[in-house]
């Protein structure tokens, strides 16, 4: 999760500045596709370039921060967790008897609308027996392969992390239930 | 170096598994969402594995980028292409398969889903 790491350095107080290390971040991407051969500049720099143009074009502000620390921990977890999501689906597609109990599950979001919660809805599809279908208002809707109480927990953990990760406050709900 | 090549055959061979075991996923699970998710998290555990096993054999610094770039766009790509096929089968109002009744038995009866 290098990209994370840069993201955190990058400050946003002038556009100019926002540009500049964008594009920067653009030509290093360059840079390690095309390795140290000076003449691929020649397309790198306008192509770096124009990707900061339509970064900039696309999202103008970022209104977050990840901290190194924050990232490499999240990215640790995230790695955990996708080999044991793929241990689930493998071993219940080669399990003899297919078990499955299948369910549309909702869980009430406590993230603000956002980055956050685009990314936290993005990390719950490649997590064990997740996938959202749809984002609501206030709720996310997901397809659980396996119906169980362990799944909103492990939602609400995850969710936990992802507000550390982007240092925002969750809306502490009141008297819902779980 | 021996090592790093016994190391990319294991990390190889254990991509193998999840990629088969996804595609089995893939024909076993009974509809849309359920074979989504086999998409998305067994094949991602198998790409990963595989360009880990590929990174042992890089010669240069750049080749890990671009195998570490590759992995990161097809999880990116994957985690929306998921969501934008549940979100579509879900708003056109497809019912997601459901045991017959919990508990007693997980073979379950598969009530027939609206087709796509």
């Amino acid at each position: 999760m290098t990209v994370a790491k840069l993201v955190s350095t990058v400050s946003a107080p002038s556009p100019w500045r926002r540009f500049a290390a964008r594009a920067a971040l653009a030509a290093l991407v360059w840079l390690g596709l095309n390795g140290a051969d000076w003449r691929s500049w020649i397309v790198g720099v306008p192509a770096a370039t124009l990707a900061a143009w339509v970064s900039m074009r696309l999202l103008p502000t970022m209104t977050w921060r990840w901290s190194v620390r924050g990232a490499v921990l999240f990215a640790l977890f995230f790695l955990r967790e996708s080999l044991r999501g793929g241990w689930d689906v493998a071993r219940r597609a080669l399990a003899p008897r297919l078990e499955l109990s299948p369910a549309i599950m909702f869980h009430p979001l406590r993230l603000p609308s956002g980055p956050a919660r685009l990314f936290f809805g993005s990390v719950i599809n490649l997590l064990p027996g997740t996938a959202v279908v749809a984002f609501e208002e206030s709720r996310l809707c997901l397809h659980v392969l396996n119906r169980s109480p362990r799944v909103a927990a492990d939602l609400r953990d995850l969710e936990d992390r992802v507000a550390g990760l982007f240092g925002c406050n969750l809306r502490e709900e009141r008297d819902r239930k779980g | 170096m021996i090592i790093a090549d016994v190391l990319t055959g294991l990390l190889l061979a254990a991509a193998l598994f999840f990629f088969v075991a996804g595609t089995v996923a893939l024909f076993r699970f009974p509809d849309l969402y359920a074979r989504l998710h086999a998409l998305t998290k067994a094949d991602n555990v198998g790409l990963g594995l595989a360009v880990a096993a590929l990174m042992l054999q890089a010669d240069r610094w750049t080749e890990v980028f671009k195998l570490a770039l590759i992995w990161f766009l097809v999880l990116a790509a994957s985690a929306t292409v998921c969501f934008l096929i549940g979100n579509e089968a879900y708003r056109r109002g497809q019912q997601p398969w459901t045991c017959a009744r919990d508990g007693e038995s997980s073979r379950g009866t598969a009530r027939p889903a609206r087709p796509l």
